[in-house]
């Protein structure tokens, strides 16, 4: 195992090799606070930037990703929101 | 949970939430590499929540450093690993909650030991010389 993760080899795997590529201009929001993702998108090349907004206004760096999967979390985290809604029915 | 933003020009493959799951449940090597990056970046959170719990500037930028290093680096042959990321001193002041003021000191210190160098928003570190500034021996575990 390296130290280094940058090796991705989900870009490798049938199920991404078959998904619809999208590319982004520098500077594009993906995805705004709280918003719950319909959608997620693999990152095959380039960096993506996590921010938050302090009070005044400023954009405040959280963290980066570059050959991941964005909002990879939310995957299970929409699940389980979804598991609730059906129980609670 | 964020905003996210693209960076740099960005290449992406969409696909269905609700889709990946399925296949999660059928396909074992998709899941193994998913678990894999998945831990990969639990450790690294790791790290950066030990860099964030440090009490002094430059344990903080050194730990910072080396979830960097982790994430991001790129091994040279002369012993420098690159960080492929483009980053700016108040990102980094950002992502340990330091000021940039204080970050440009620690950067500086470092330089002067020959542990960091950059070029322009690209930085470079020595993979020998970090362990030892954070006295640890994690590295050779994980070679």
């Amino acid at each position: 195992m390296s130290v280094y993760f940058r090796q991705n080899k989900l870009i490798d795997c049938e199920f991404f090799s078959s998904c619809i590529e999208a590319d982004f201009k520098a500077g594009t929001v993906l995805a705004y606070l709280n918003e719950i993702p319909r959608s997620s998108y693999l990152i095959v090349e380039g960096t993506v930037k996590a921010y938050v907004l302090d009070g005044q206004g400023a954009e405040r760096t959280v963290a980066f990703w570059e050959q991941a999967i964005l909002s990879l979390a939310h995957i299970f985290l929409v699940y389980q929101l979804q598991t609730c809604f059906i129980i609670r029915q | 949970m964020f905003y996210y933003s693209s960076v740099s020009d960005l290449k992406t493959k969409k696909f269905s939430i609700k889709g990946l799951r399925e296949t999660l449940k059928v396909d074992q090597k998709l899941a193994y590499d998913m678990l894999r990056q998945y831990s990969r970046g639990y450790v690294s959170s790791l790290v950066r929540i030990e860099a964030l719990i440090q009490s002094k500037a430059n344990e903080k930028l050194l730990k910072l450093f080396k979830h960097l290093m982790m994430q991001f680096g790129s091994e040279k042959s002369d012993g420098w690993v690159t960080i492929q990321l483009r980053l700016t001193q108040s990102d980094i002041a950002d992502m340990i909650g330091l000021t940039r003021v204080t970050v440009t000191n620690e950067l500086a210190k470092l330089k002067k030991k020959n542990v960091i160098k950059n070029n322009g928003f690209t930085y470079e570190i020595d993979a020998q010389a970090l362990p030892k500034l954070t006295r640890e021996d994690f590295w050779n575990h994980l070679h």
